[in-house]
């Protein structure tokens, strides 16, 4: 609901959104990709689970002073453009160790160990396809950041992936990237997960774990 | 594992690159907000779940205490931009904000 927010709010129309306290880090995030300040008024906890008193209790105490700051008082905060390296750039150098704790203070990784994305192992990768690096498949929009070659090479090496896959991986991307496939949606309440099943003779080329002995 | 090595130890370093890539979005400054809502009018955009039912009309209530020359335009007038019908239904906001004259608006519930 947030991508409406924006909308509205980039057409000079200033806005107030509604937002349970359990989601508000989702909503910093969604909001950074947004490109736009966004104001937030706070349900406390989660609307569905409350009695009516106490819904009315959260709304007229907590949401609607907030809701009505955001629309009145001072404009919210810029996102805050920063200066960024440039696709390819290294930009740390350290140990196994001192990576994965790099990696993870920037948020760079989901909590899971990463492999080192040297430029060695990145470029092994971009041997696999013939396509330049800097194509562009589409801007994803939860952080508004593009998908690139390069950077499902980067993604792929620090997955573990081996280089070989590297034509999975875009085949991969390409299909999230399909409109239709409405990749903005992941993440939502309900949620859900992509399961990717490969087929065919590639299977048997990159000496995939399948079948039985 | 491919790397640069300190001559100092033997552990491997490992030169890493920049795993993000380029942001894709133009940033835009916040709209200026409206410090007396009298006379202005405000639109209610509901993803139709949350209990928006209950929360909208008190929200509305809440408001128009404190400025009772505020309009409100209800949510069922812009519909459910939430769904299968995300594109089309936000595609349509900005002509209905502006029939409306739209000045500020609530949107929610993301919960």
């Amino acid at each position: 609901m947030l991508r409406a927010a924006a909308l509205v709010e980039k057409m000079g129309i200033p806005t107030a959104s509604i937002i349970g306290s359990g989601f508000l880090k989702q909503a910093d995030v969604i909001v950074k990709g947004l490109g736009v300040p966004l104001a937030i008024g706070v349900y406390p906890g989660a609307p569905m689970v409350d009695s009516e008193a106490e819904l009315r209790r959260k709304v007229e105490e907590e949401l609607a002073p907030g809701l009505l700051r955001g629309l009145t008082g001072e404009a919210p905060r810029e996102t805050g453009a920063v200066s960024e390296p440039a696709p390819g750039e290294v930009v740390f150098r350290g140990t196994f160790d001192e990576v994965q704790e790099h990696f993870h203070r920037q948020l760079w990784t989901d909590g899971l160990p990463v492999v080192p994305p040297t430029r060695e192992r990145v470029d092994a990768f971009l041997r696999f396809t013939d396509r330049k690096p800097d194509e562009v498949l589409r801007a994803i929009p939860q952080e508004g950041r593009e998908a690139s070659i390069l950077s499902i090479a980067v993604t792929g090496a620090m997955a573990g992936c081996r280089p070989e896959y590297m034509p999975v991986l875009i085949a991969i991307l390409e299909a999230m990237c399909d409109p239709k496939y409405r990749v903005e949606d992941s993440g939502s309440t309900p949620g859900w997960e992509p399961v990717v099943i490969v087929n065919g003779p590639i299977v048997k080329q990159l000496d995939f774990n399948y079948g039985q002995t | 594992m491919a790397g640069a090595r300190d001559s100092s130890n033997t552990e491997a370093r490992y030169e890493v690159l920049w795993p993000l890539s380029r942001r894709a979005v133009r940033e835009a400054k916040a709209a200026p907000r409206l410090p007396d809502l009298n006379g202005k009018t405000v639109a209610e955009l509901w993803d139709v779940i949350f209990r928006g039912e209950t929360i909208y009309p008190l929200v509305r209530e809440y408001i128009q205490a404190r400025f009772p020359g505020v309009r409100f335009v209800g949510y069922s007038e812009f519909g459910n931009f939430h769904g299968a019908r995300e594109h089309e239904v936000t595609a349509s906001l900005p002509d209905k904000l502006r029939a409306h004259k739209t000045d500020a608006a609530i949107v929610g519930i993301g919960a």
